[in-house]
């Protein structure tokens, strides 16, 4: 068991490095137990880090903001906040998996034929609102297995490999949660607040709260942290006017800040 | 007229956990043998696998196998068998047969094109789907990754290795030799149907079985070759079908055993 950990470990110190848009991918080694029910447990430890247990012994768990951790001895209460929840569907959230075969059809080498991969794209829905998806690609059991944390902020992705043997399997943590943001309005563009929170979408993008912005400027911005950039250009195809996208480098109150500029006056997206 | 003979069946699966390592033909020409190595635990086995039963014959195994070391003289009974069954080796690698007349494809399975697949056998131009993913069971192939293809020496049978793209395999077998007959029961009239020159191929469906008389099904203009097939069941009589799957022209229906 202690290859396997130091393996895992490393395993997962790598592809930390990896993480993006909120999702850490990590691949476990080869002989590395598989998630057999109903002795495996899956669990968050809080809304940003999931974890699972075999047989009463924490193996791993990964938090979208941290490198994943692998222990095998500490007792799993002291782990564990609450179990997850697996199922694809709330009243008011779904996730969503969308299968596509590789776009090369597989081809012969003499007596082999080898099949493209399969790509597949996971995405929570909201409504008629879906994020923007995740995409994994390689030799992958469309079988995919859903749990939402308790306070429904993640939502964790297993995808198995096909195959009754211990294999590499992928974890997939995605927030959930749809945009909230901040709405800055100076003076000139106090006016427009209430029409800009109108048009983002009840359900996709929520208004948090409004303020008053530093400074006048000519175009709408919609600020956001470097993984969120690609939220943040759909955000700002909601904005009346139009919305440049920058980077949010300082604290707030919400994942999204839209400062109102002049071309917000100016009419629809 | 033999052109519309478009030879290929199914047969069962036999599913292996572990590593293929493919050995050879055995002398009597359909039994496909191979090793199933579990790295892992040193554990091989080694599977005559018979392309009519679609299951190994018999299960040599060991606990004790070196998989970086020559086979032979690692495991005395397997020694013993491969002397008792010289092994024919396979012909060129190629997913055409050796006489040239048959080719094995993969496409995507019509009823799940996005997970799924078929193989599909051509012969003589005219294309057969002799296996499906989801039509047929068998789970493994929704997620293969890859195939390999080993034809019979006498170009009548095909072995196919599925692989499920993380090192498990299944094998399964097809007929690619003419004319196909479905079959089930006594082995002994199965040989002589084959020493007549058809291709003994197992037939999936017997549910219904019990109930039926001995009667030898044919579609088409394969009459005369299910009279020749009826001579050599007992009180078995002809009758057409227009029914039967695409895979199989003339099938032999014999009564359930008696329980």
């Amino acid at each position: 068991m202690r290859p396997l950990i130091a393996t895992l470990a490393v395993l997962c110190s790598a592809l930390a490095s990896a993480q993006d848009a909120g999702v850490l991918l990590i691949e476990w080694p080869a002989d590395a137990p598989r998630f057999r029910e109903p002795k495996d447990s899956f669990f968050y430890r809080s809304e940003d880090s999931f974890g699972f247990h075999q047989e009463g012994s924490v193996i791993a768990w990964c938090s979208v903001k941290a490198p994943c951790q692998v222990d095998t001895t500490p007792p799993v209460e002291k782990w564990i906040e609450s179990s997850a929840s697996e199922t694809p569907s709330l009243p008011n959230k779904r996730a969503s998996v969308v299968v596509r075969p590789g776009k090369d059809p597989g081809r012969w080498s003499g007596r082999t034929w080898t099949a493209p991969p399969t790509t597949l794209e996971l995405s929570v829905c909201e409504g008629s609102w879906c994020k923007q998806p995740v995409v994994v690609s390689g030799r992958l059991d469309p079988r995919v297995r859903v749990f939402w944390s308790g306070g429904l902020k993640r939502v964790a992705w297993l995808l198995q490999p096909p195959g009754r043997e211990p294999r590499p399997a992928r974890v997939v943590i995605m927030n959930a949660r749809f945009p909230q943001a901040q709405v800055l309005a100076d003076a000139s563009t106090q006016g427009a607040v209430p029409a800009v929170t109108r048009a983002l979408s009840p359900g996709y993008v929520s208004v948090k709260s409004t303020g008053v912005a530093k400074k006048a400027r000519e175009t709408s911005v919609v600020y956001a942290r470097s993984f969120d950039l690609e939220e943040a250009r759909r955000i700002a195809a909601l904005v009346p006017g139009g919305a440049s996208v920058e980077e949010l480098t300082w604290a707030t109150e919400a994942e999204f800040v839209i400062a109102l500029g002049a071309s917000v006056l100016g009419g629809q997206p | 007229m033999n052109q519309v003979f478009v030879a290929a069946l199914l047969s069962a699966a036999t599913a292996a956990a572990a590593r293929i390592e493919p050995l050879g033909w055995a002398d009597d020409g359909r039994t496909f043998v191979y090793l199933s190595v579990e790295e892992r635990t040193r554990e091989v086995q080694l599977c005559p696998f018979s392309v009519r039963s679609g299951t190994c014959t018999e299960r040599l195994g060991t606990l004790d196998y070196d998989p970086k070391k020559p086979l032979a003289g690692q495991v005395p009974s397997f020694d013993a068998w491969l002397k008792a069954h010289p092994l024919t080796a396979f012909g060129p690698a190629s997913r055409t047969s050796p006489d040239g007349k048959a080719t094995i494809d993969v496409e995507a399975d019509p009823r799940a094109p996005d997970r799924g697949w078929a193989l599909v056998v051509t012969r003589e131009g005219t294309k057969s789907t002799v296996l499906t993913s989801f039509g047929d069971g068998l789970g493994a192939l929704a997620t293969c990754s890859s195939f390999d293809v080993f034809f019979s020496p006498a170009n009548r049978h095909a072995v196919v290795v599925v692989w499920d793209g993380v090192g498990d395999a299944t094998v399964v077998s097809i007929g690619v030799g003419l004319p196909r007959v479905g079959f089930f029961g006594a082995p002994e009239v199965a040989d002589q149907i084959e020493a007549a020159g058809a291709s003994v191929v197992r037939y999936p469906f017997v549910r219904s079985l019990k109930t039926r008389p001995r009667i030898v099904f044919f579609k088409g203009a394969f009459e005369g070759l299910a009279k020749k097939v009826s001579t050599l069941v007992p009180d078995a009589g002809v009758s057409p079908a227009d029914t039967l799957r695409d895979d199989v022209e003339v099938v032999v229906h014999l009564p359930a055993p008696e329980r």
